[in-house]
This record gives C-alpha cells, structure tokens and sequence, in this order.
C-alpha cells in the first residue's frame, strides 16, 4: 500500500470544481478520491480503520477530517514509489484531500499482498520509487526482497546506504535479500518459459521464509521486465501470473517495474495484460510529478489527445504504409517482370542490378551476370567503353545501337536507353534500359537483302494490290517498261497492257484471287514509249501472315530479244543450209553436166571454181564469226598505204560490174599507217560488195579523208538505203537488212565481222543517215603518232 | 504462146542463184528443153506474160518474191495448178514445202541433175 504526499483531496462531488469545499463523502466518492475500490473503503470502515456515520442503511457518510486523518495515518506507513523526495515540502493532509479530485489509481496501499505495477521513464525516477518502497521497509523493520538487474541493483544499493540505512546489518539479519534478476530468472525458465515448479523453489521458498518471520514483506522484481525487453511477452505473462499465485499463498507487497520505452504498439496488448496483473498501476513519473490535480487533469486530457491523435496518425500511417507497400510492391514487379531488359551498372562498370526479361536476354542466370562488368557481355568494346565513357560525362543516351552476346554464343542486336542516377552529383549507378530488336534487326537485314536481289534483278519485279494497282517497282521494271518508279506507283497496271488484249488482265486477277499462280504466261506489253514487247510473266498472290491474299507480284523477263535470237537462229540455220547449199548444187550441177556430155567444158569448170571460191569465203566468213566470238582473232599489222589499198580494193569491184561505177576521192597521195592488210581488205571487200548487191546500180563513191588521229573511210551507194530503224541493227550477227532491192544474200554476218575488225583496229564503223537515197558506210581508223595526213594533201 | 506454137517445151527455171540458171539451162538445153529463168518470183511473173512454161522449176527461198509467194500469185491468175511445179529447197522440208504449195515434184539442193531431167521429162511428155 502505497500514499502519495503528494496527494491532494479534490472536492467530494466530482461535479464541484476546485472551488467548493466539502464536509463529507459518500463511500464511492471516498473510493475515488483514494482510488480504491468501494470494497476496500468499506473494508477499511469494516475494520475500524476509517470512521464513516451510517445515516441509513443505503447512506454513509465519510466526514472530511476523519479522510484526513485516514490519509495522514496512512502516509506514516505508506511508501509512494514516485513521490517526490522526501526533502520536499509536505502538504497538508487537508490540501491533499481537497485536490484529490485528479486521482485515478493510487499506490495506497491496500493490504499487505498488493501487486504494483510501476512504469517508469527514467532510472533515476524507478531508482527513486525503488529505494522509498524497500527503504520505507528496512527503516519500518520490515522485509525487502529485491531482484533486479545487476545495474539496478548497484544504484539501489549506492541510494540506500546514502539515506543512511545499513544493509549489510540488514542482510545479515535476513531484513534485505538482492538477488540478480538474470541469474534468477535463469534458474526459472525451462523451455522459453517459467516453470512453476522451479519459480516455487526459488522465488516461493524465499517469499516464503520472509513471510514466515512475521514481519511484512516487500519485493520488488523486474524480471518480468527483462522477459519483456526479450519480447518474451507470454513468458513475462506467465511469471506475472506464478507471482500473483505466490501472493495467494503468502502475504506480501510485489513492486515490478517496467520502463515505458519497453512498449511499442505491437505490445499494446500486452501492456494491457500487465496492468490487468496488478491489483494497480502507477503511471511513469511525467504523470505523477505533477501535483497539481487540475494540472494531472490537464495532462490526462492531453494524453487522452495525444493518444487520439496518435492513434490516427497510427492508422494513417498503417495506411500509407500500407498504400506504400503495395506501390512499393507494383513498381518492383513492374521493373522484376517488364519486358524489357533493365539493368544498373556501377561506376566501375560492374553489373549491380538485372531485371528478369534482361537475364533472359542473355540467357545468364542472375549469379553470372550481376557482379560482372558489362563489358565482359558486349561484342563491340569501343562501344561499350563509349557508352560508359558518355554515361559518365553526364549524357543520356537514346536509341544506342550495340552488341551483346548471350551464353549461348549467339549475338544480340540491342538498343540501349540510358543515363545515370546519381546523388549529391555523385554517380551511384545506370538506369540502362536494354531494348532486343535482333529479331527486327535480322528481319530488316533479310528484307534489305531480299530487297538489293530484287533490285539487281534484270526482271521487272513488281508489286500490285488485288485491284491491279501498282505498289512495287523495281530497277529491273523500270529498265524494261521505260516508267520509273515514282510515275507509275499508284497506276493501274493496265497502263502496261496493249489495248487489243482487254481481257487478258480480269482473267489473270480473277485466276489470282482464287490463289492460283500463273508461271511463264508469254504475252505482250507496252512500254512507256508505247513499244511492243514480249514478255515472258510469272504472277504469285502475295499472303499475309494469316494466308489471306493481299497483293500480287509479277515478274516478267522481256523475251523480245530472246524471241528475236531465236528467229534470228533458225533463220540462220535456213540461211547456211541455202547459201551453203546453193553453190554445192551449182558444182554439182556443172560436174554432172560434164558428165552426161562426157566432154571437158570451160564454162562449166570456171563455175565451179568461182562457186568454191564462194563456199571458201562462206567457210572463212563463218570461222571469223567463231573467232571473234572466241576473242581468238589476232591482227597481224604492218606499214602499209591505205589509199592504195582502197583503190585496190575498188578497182577489184568495179571489175565485177558494170551496172555500177565506182569513184575514189582521196585527197592525200598516201595515207600511212600500220594495219591488218587481209583484214582490211574484207572490211572494205564487204562494204563494197554491199554497195553492189543493194543498189542495182548507179555511183558508188569511196573517199578517204585524214584528220590529225584517224583516217576516215566511207562508202556510198544510190541504192534504197537502209531504214532508220534498222541502222543500229546492222552490226549484229546475222542481221540481214529486209527490205532491198536485189534481195538479201549471204549470212547476215559481213557487217558484223567488219564491224569486229574495224573495232579490233581501234576504230569505228557507222551508217551515215541519209535524208532521201542510198546509203553511206563509215569507218574510222586511228593513225600512228608517225603519220603525217594532213602534209600530204 | 510461142514456144508450145513450135512444138517445143518451154521450163521456167526460178532461182536467185546465176550459176543455178546457167547449169539448168545448159543441161536443159541439152535435151532440147526452151529455157526461161528469174532471179525471183517477180522476175518470174514478168516472164510469164511473154512465155508460157510447161514446167516450173522453183527455189523456195528467194528475195523479194519467195517461192510460196509466188506460187500463190500464179494460183490467184489461174496458171496453177495448170502448170506444174518442181521445187527446190535447201533445207530438209522439201517434201511438206512441196505438198504446201500443190507442187508435183521436190528435189533437195543439191540434186541429182539426172533426176531433175527425169521429173522434167515425164511433166513434160504426159
């Protein structure tokens, strides 16, 4: 049973301030201002100890100075654990009572086996309590029994011996006994909790003892204490409970103490159990220093607020925290399972941090690649050491394009999005962002490969929608049609298709959108000129990924000129069986002759003579061709004079003729130069026989001019001419000008072989384009650095 | 007409080759044969409004008028099928160049001149 000195008796009715002074209290207002229970008041008047006057048998009345001398007797043999020092002031019992009115629960003591719970802030203010309580009891000749920490135990000892008390007198003679609350709890605990069994041995035997010598005991204990600070809260539980049972058996005082900073909200509960162990709790000191009962009422109202408002801000932050955790909990999953490749790099270039999809990437478990340098994963280490080298410099990067290559070998392309976090400007790590794009990168390097062949092709490759549209055209389109790309993307098709074939494209269009394919179709088309040509098409529905028909490509090869070879073969094969053939039927013709008239004939052999020769020509013709084709032909120059060699030659054709004459203008006495002779000879033998088998007759002109590089030579006929458009043809194997007036005769290849030779001298031939008749045929041949043409003319 | 007037058979050699018509019309001439050549079939066609042949020889191929052409020039004035047609061809298709264009006789160059003068003489003496 504890008093407080400090203790002041309020106003008897709780409705009365302060202010009003009152001569009596009913039993449950005396209850509340000792802060007892209305059975221990009636005990009390029970036992005579408290004089109350029964009015009635439902009124009593406490009269004001009888509570005084209750609280005065009282304080004689009370001890207030948190009272102030016992140097202070002491205040009248009256105040006492007439303040009271603050007090919700009290240290007065209720009996000999009270159960205190005491918390405490500060040693000091324990140290206090401790030394009041079991000093009050030494100086009464009463028991102290204190098991405490060694610390506290130390202080209490020191403050005791101060206020002059003798303990080692006192523990001879059995009145103190200190035990170290470690040490004994220690002997107490079986399995993490308190045995009963062990506790009645070594606490209830000592109890026991003291109980037994008569005098009171009181204990003061903190081993539930130290349970508690272990977060042991069943056990301190437990052995609360085991000394609450030990106080049912003997009598005897119990102070425990627990610091208050022990509690956090976890222990609110358990809290609420120690204090529903004791029969009362004292507040810490914060509370129990104050003495004023309207400033207690105060502080009690400011810690009912603070609580309030603490346990608001408890639950709002219980909520945030909450809120917190689960935002927490979002932007974790959010960059542990993205899609996207994250990574940090320190500063040293080593891997901090990877996130799923980037281990993935790489095909590295975490361990193999977190720790390492990044370096050790890029192909290209310029580029890795770029990137670091701007990351470090303060630039973001945007799009970087890199290498990285994963466990396997294999090599991915990435684009990397980076800069750097940092603190205090100090760089703590990258936030990397590796974007995988080998899949688009292979894909745009098969496409750009797919779409060089399909730009190198000789085809035209072209793309179209299903309505006939063109989407794609490619070099090889716009070399044969004429069109490029930018004229013709958006144009119908049918720009390409002659007139006089309108039902040739429904037909294709209808055949491909039933998913048919159409190879080799051969058919004509228009070029942008408006020039027929032969093509040979191949058109494929173009699929999507999910099969359905969304375009059409055509490829087409224009086979003109394949067309034309072809002819121009078969032709030929006619043509070398006739021109073959025709001079072996005169041979044999005239030898049969002969035959059958069994006698020599002159005319006959000169035309079999002069038909060899022709077939030898022929032979010789056709074994140039070979030659030339073979890249086989060789010259074999020497110094000679071209105008002779022209007028040679003219003289010799003029023999063989006398519908023609034949004229040479050549200026220069001699024209010197180093040449092929036999060559020469069939270049100019060509032309001049073309000039005769053309133009049924009239003048044939042959001029040799010199400029100071080449010597130009032209032959020029009155017969038809040559059409225009056949001009270019007219070099090329087997080309035999149509229409002429003494038909075409030989194997369509003695411009070609002239041509072949006159090129194969350095020079060039041509036809001159004459505006109304005949024709004119150039050749030019280069001069040596020797020759002097100009001097001579 | 004046050669059939005296009795004597006229041939029409077509050929474009010089050294053709001048064995043709020795051989023919041997065998007492009126010989009429062209160097095409206009040529041809021109002769024919001086002489009428009893028999044509014909090279296929020539410049200007070929022997198709030409044969179809005399179907279109009603000489053919009336005179008979021996045809000449390099090439191996003789016999279906031949059947093309009606012709009663084919030789390939070069021919047998016996032969010639065989198939001449039975055109000419039916």
């Amino acid at each position: 049973m504890l008093a407080d000195r400090s203790l002041h008796l309020p106003p008897a009715s709780p409705q009365a301030s302060g202010a009003v002074q009152r001569d009596y209290y009913g039993v449950a207002e005396a209850a509340a201002v000792l802060g007892v229970s209305r059975m221990s008041v009636w005990r009390w008047i029970r036992s005579g100890r408290l004089t109350a006057a029964r009015l009635g048998p439902r009124t009593t009345r406490i009269w004001r100075e009888d509570l005084e001398r209750f609280l005065a007797e009282q304080e004689r043999d009370t001890i207030n654990p948190l009272g102030n020092s016992s140097g202070g002031p002491r205040v009248a019992p009256e105040e006492r009572l007439a303040d009271q009115g603050a007090r919700r629960s009290s240290w007065r003591e209720g009996g000999s086996a009270d159960h205190v719970v005491q918390f405490y802030e500060t040693d000091r203010s324990l140290l206090e309590a401790v030394s009041a309580y079991i000093g009050a009891a030494l100086r009464a000749g009463q028991i102290g029994i204190v098991i405490a920490t060694d610390a506290h135990r130390a202080q209490l000892e020191a403050r005791l011996r101060a206020d002059g008390l003798d303990l080692e007198a006192a523990q001879t003679g059995g009145q103190y006994v200190a035990l170290s609350a470690a040490e004994t709890l220690a002997q107490l605990m079986v399995e993490g909790q308190p045995d009963a069994g062990r506790f009645a041995e070594v606490v209830g035997s000592l109890v026991a003892g003291a109980a037994e010598s008569g005098r009171r005991v009181r204990a003061f204990g903190e081993m539930v204490a130290l349970l508690a600070a272990e977060g042991n809260h069943a056990a301190a539980l437990r052995l609360e409970a085991l000394w609450n049972g030990l106080q049912q058996v003997h009598a005897f005082s119990l102070f425990c103490a627990y610091p208050l900073a022990g509690y956090d909200q976890a222990s609110a509960v358990l809290f609420d159990q120690v204090c529903s162990e004791h029969a009362s709790v004292i507040p810490a000191e914060s509370y129990t220093r104050l003495k004023d009962p309207d400033a207690r009422l105060r502080e009690i109202a400011r810690l009912q607020h603070r609580a309030a408002a603490l346990e608001a801000a408890l639950a709002q932050r219980t909520r945030l925290e909450a809120r917190l955790r689960r935002s927490e909990q979002e932007l974790r999953d959010f960059v542990e399972n993205a899609t996207e490749g994250l990574h940090w790099v320190g500063e040293d270039g080593r891997i901090l941090w990877a996130n799923r999809a980037e281990l993935e990437l790489l095909g590295y478990p975490a361990e193999e690649y977190i720790g390492r340098h990044i370096a050790e994963f890029h192909v290209d280490q310029e580029t890795i050491e770029d990137i670091l080298c701007r990351l470090t410099n303060g630039e973001e990067l945007h799009g970087y394009e890199a290498r990285m290559r994963a466990k396997d070998g294999s090599i991915k392309y990435v684009l990397i999005n980076a800069n750097v976090y940092r603190e205090d400007g100090r760089f703590i790590h990258t936030r990397c962002f590796t974007h995988d794009m080998t899949a688009h990168k292979l894909a745009a390097a098969a496409a750009l490969r797919l779409a060089a062949i399909v730009e190198s092709s000789d085809d035209a490759i072209i793309g179209k929608t299903l309505e006939g549209r063109i989407v794609d055209w490619n070099s090889g389109a716009e070399r044969i049609y004429g069109y490029t790309a930018a004229e013709v993307v958006g144009q119908p098709i049918a720009l390409l298709i002659p007139d006089d074939r309108p039902d040739e494209l429904p037909a294709i269009m209808a055949r491909l959108r039933r998913g048919e394919r159409i190879e080799h179709f051969e058919t004509e088309r228009l070029t942008k000129t408006g020039r027929r040509i032969t093509v040979s098409v191949t058109i494929s529905p173009i699929r999507d990924h999910a099969d359905q028909i969304i375009g059409v490509s055509a490829i087409a090869r224009d086979i003109s000129e394949r067309l034309v070879l072809e002819r121009m073969q078969r032709d030929l094969l006619a043509m070398v069986s006739h021109e073959l053939r025709n001079p072996l039927t005169a041979i044999k013709g005239l030898a049969q002759l002969m035959q059958r008239r069994g006698a020599y004939n002159e005319r006959a052999l000169q035309g079999i003579v002069a038909q060899t020769n022709h077939l030898d020509r022929l032979v010789g013709d056709l074994l140039d061709v070979a030659r030339l084709e073979a890249g086989r032909l060789e010259l074999q120059c020497e110094p000679l004079d071209l105008v002779a060699l022209v007028a040679e030659n003219v003289e010799q054709a003029q023999a063989q003729t006398q519908a023609h004459a034949l004229r040479l203008e050549a200026p220069a006495a001699s024209v010197p130069g180093c040449f092929d002779r036999d060559r020469l000879n069939q270049v100019l033998q060509n032309l001049l026989g073309n000039a005769l088998k053309y133009a049924p007759g009239g003048e044939v002109v042959v001029s040799l001019t010199t400029d100071s590089a080449e010597a130009r030579i032209s032959v020029a006929d009155e017969g038809p001419g040559i059409p225009p458009e056949d001009a270019p043809k007219l070099f090329e194997r087997f080309y035999r000008a149509t229409a002429t007036a003494d038909g075409a005769k030989g194997l369509g290849i003695g411009l070609y072989v002239a041509r072949m030779l006159v090129e194969a001298h350095g020079g060039r031939i041509w036809v001159e384009p004459r505006p109304r008749t005949g024709c004119e045929f150039v050749f030019t041949l280069p001069l040596g650095t020797t020759s002097t043409p100009g001097d001579e003319t | 007409v004046p050669a059939e007037a005296h009795g004597t058979r006229t041939v029409l050699v077509v050929d474009d080759d010089a050294w053709i018509h001048e064995t043709l019309t020795m051989a023919l001439e041997d065998e007492g044969y009126q010989v009429v050549t062209a160097a095409d079939g206009q040529q041809a066609l021109a002769q024919l409004d001086r002489h009428r042949p009893d028999v044509i020889v014909l090279d296929w191929m020539m410049p200007t008028v070929n022997g198709p052409a030409f044969a179809e020039e005399l179907r279109r004035r009603g000489f053919h099928p009336g005179i008979p047609i021996v045809v000449l061809t390099a090439d191996g298709n003789a016999r279906s160049k031949a059947e093309q264009i009606g012709a009663t006789g084919y030789l390939r160059k070069p021919f047998e001149l016996p032969h010639l003068l065989e198939q001449i003489a039975r055109l000419t003496h039916d």
